[in-house]
């Protein structure tokens, strides 16, 4: 029975394993549309990811900055706590005393000369206190004196704006504090003052005495910036705290310059006029599964004037692509006006005429368009956007921006792939579609970081969301408004 | 070749026409077998190649490109049949003796659709486990394992399979010898 039954499951198999059986057409048309659809999902799901990590990013931008903006402030008041200015001035005479020099300038002295400002508490101030850094300098933030047009925060008169324990000891005059740079203590303290117009606090009319020095000949010149309101922000790094102090109000011009780089996920939106000939020509999701919206990208100028401390205006001037795929499709021979018939492909973007590469077709004639086919659109914009900086750190700016745009498309080109009779594709490429619009309007918004590299460079991120508010092309079966998400990597000057 | 499989793990539409003109009709007979009908056998042909498209660029050329396919294709199958939950029939077979049963000559003068048919009019169950112990090879453990079932439910579909195709045969047989009389 065993060896029937074996028999059998083999001449089952020897019939019928390698037999053929025929397939028919439509299989390949079900597996093709299937295809169609899995790409168009697969660059759908793309999609979502790139605009929820833009929007992801744009969070922790805001969160980030948020952070950054609040956490300098709670190291300030703990760090009041571990040494007030009586402290200092303890140490300081402390140090004197293992030295074995007098400056004449011990604590009561220095408690003193603060007492006739009547403004002691304002050594004390939480503004005024130190942040030590890993290998920095131990800075102290005294207020500075300000002009009153505090939105461009021109220093206008002589300020004080930090004393800064410098790591080397002072060089120039006579150093009043010579502390020993044993034990890790700073080798003495001196000022950090402004000049008039002088600008940045780092890099124009920013000196350094000797605080003693300043003291024996002025002993009364620091209490006045002292007494001064406005304390500049501390941050736990004493370099940034001087940008800081300069701010980037000291900035001589409002003028800002940036070049950007975008790369876009983009994507459009299409409607169709509810007439009867658009019934005829076929629903809008036909364009869907024959075009797959690809990766594009957009570069470009960007300038800006700040009209105060926290608004500003940009324009520019952006280069712009937008490339869909076409998928491999069917066009059809149509004569208009009693012309010679000819192969029209349709597309969101527009129509082209083919070229008649096996000869003039008859009227209905069929031609099958590679799968290889590509559509590339070229625009200028022109935007105006509207910015405002949401959070403003050290070094850190995060900001919010929004504004319209003219978008003018230049080149408008379809790449198709044709096939020949010999079963080979030629590749054509057809300029000068018909049916685009070459103005349209459009939008952009989005949010950015900024991070200052040093008083005229900075480094620019932006999630940025641009669409069309008017649709880029006429008098075809769809209205097509594209849209994209990119994210873009700049870099600016401020002059 | 190898250009071709490379050209389908590119999506080139062009290439995996090719691909599919190449292999679908080996593919289909495989598919038929698995299949009650041609509608079916067709569905899961086209599923079966999206699986073949979607990994191409797995395949590791250890083995021949067909029997990759074909393992994806049967995969497919067993998958289909799963989804749709388990029917077996349970039929009453009538006791094929031995000595009714002509023996395997009379299947080689029978045509491949004709075995075919046989195969397709089996319930779903049995036919999944004819197929996967007749023409996949498989041992009772594993047909178990892929189809979700116990080792003994593998064997005692394999002999209902068995007996109604004998019969079939017997049946197809004595149609024969009648026709010709």
């Amino acid at each position: 029975m065993k060896e029937l039954n074996d028999d059998m499951d083999q001449l089952f198999r020897s019939s019928l394993d390698a037999e053929e059986s025929p397939v028919r057409e439509n299989a390949w048309n079900r597996l093709d549309h299937k295809l169609n659809a899995t790409e168009l999902d697969l660059y759908k799901r793309k999609t979502r990811i790139y605009r929820s990590a833009t929007i992801i990013l744009g969070l922790l931008l805001l969160g980030g900055g948020s952070y950054e903006f609040l956490i300098p402030s709670r190291n300030a008041v703990s760090e009041n706590k571990a040494l007030q200015p009586p402290a200092l001035a303890e140490r300081v005479s402390r140090q004197n005393e293992v030295s074995g020099k007098s400056t004449g300038n011990t604590p009561d002295n220095l408690n003193n000369a603060a007492q006739t400002t009547n403004r002691p508490s304002s050594v004390t101030n939480t503004n005024t206190d130190k942040v030590f850094e890993k290998g920095g300098a131990d800075t102290r933030q005294v207020p500075e004196t300000s002009h009153p047009d505090q939105h461009s925060n021109r220093i206008t008169s002589h300020s004080v704006t930090s004393i800064i324990a410098n790591p080397k000891p002072q060089t120039n005059g006579t150093s009043a504090f010579p502390l020993s740079p044993a034990a890790g203590a700073p080798a003495s303290y001196g000022f950090k003052t402004k000049e008039e117009g002088a600008g940045n606090g780092i890099n124009a009319g920013l000196e350094t005495e000797p605080i003693g020095t300043l003291l024996e000949k002025e002993p009364g010149f620091m209490l006045p910036a002292i007494m001064e309101q406005n304390p500049v922000p501390l941050s736990s790094d004493g370099q940034r705290n001087a940008v800081a102090a300069s701010g980037p109000g000291t900035r001589l011009s409002r003028f800002s310059v940036s070049l950007f780089f975008v790369p876009d996920i983009t994507g459009r939106h299409l409607t169709k006029d509810h007439d009867e000939d658009d019934k005829l020509n076929g629903p809008d999701d036909d364009f869907d599964q024959r075009e797959s919206p690809s990766f594009s990208y957009h570069t470009g100028v960007k300038v800006g004037y700040d009209l105060t401390n926290r608004w500003g205006i940009y324009t520019g001037l952006n280069y712009a692509t937008l490339f869909q795929g076409l998928k491999a499709s069917t066009v059809y021979a149509t004569s208009t006006n009693n012309e010679a018939p000819h192969f029209v492909l349709n597309t969101s973007g527009g129509s082209a005429t083919l070229p008649n590469v096996n000869g003039p077709p008859l009227p209905s004639d069929s031609l099958s368009i590679g799968a290889r086919s590509l559509e590339t659109l070229r625009f200028i914009q022109l935007p105006l956007l509207i910015q405002y900086s949401i959070l403003k750190n050290n070094r850190i700016t995060i900001y919010a921006m929004g504004g319209p745009s003219l978008d003018v498309l230049f080149s408008e080109q379809i790449r198709v792939e044709i096939p020949t009779p010999n079963g080979a594709g030629e590749v054509h490429t057809i300029t000068g579609l018909t049916g685009v619009n070459h103005f349209s309007m459009g939008f952009m918004a989005g949010m950015g970081l900024k991070y200052d590299l040093n008083e005229h460079f900075n480094l620019l991120l932006e999630p940025v969301f641009k669409c069309l508010l008017t649709p880029i092309n006429n008098n075809t079966q769809v209205k097509s408004y594209p849209f994209s998400y990119g994210l873009s990597f700049g870099i600016g000057y401020h002059f | 070749m190898n250009d071709l499989i490379k050209l389908c793990s590119k999506n080139d539409r062009r290439a995996q026409n090719e691909l599919f003109k190449l292999f679908s009709p080996k593919m289909m007979n495989v598919c038929l077998r698995y299949s009650k009908s041609r509608e079916e056998a067709e569905d899961t042909l086209v599923e079966g190649f999206m699986k073949v498209f979607d990994h191409i660029s797995k395949f590791r050329k250890e083995g021949s490109l067909e029997g990759w396919i074909r393992k994806i294709i049967v995969n497919t199958a067993v998958e289909k049949f799963r989804k749709k939950g388990m029917l077996y029939a349970t039929l009453n077979i009538e006791e094929i003796k031995e000595k009714d049963f002509s023996g395997p000559d009379i299947l080689s003068e029978m045509s491949a659709d004709e075995l075919m048919h046989m195969i397709q009019a089996l319930p779903a169950g049995y036919r999944m486990v004819f197929n996967l112990y007749a023409f996949e090879g498989l041992k009772h453990k594993e047909i178990a394992e892929k189809l979700g079932i116990s080792e003994g439910t593998s064997k005692s579909n394999l002999y209902d399979a068995r007996a109604i195709l004998k019969k079939e045969v017997e049946l197809s047989r004595r149609q024969a010898k009648v026709s010709n009389e």
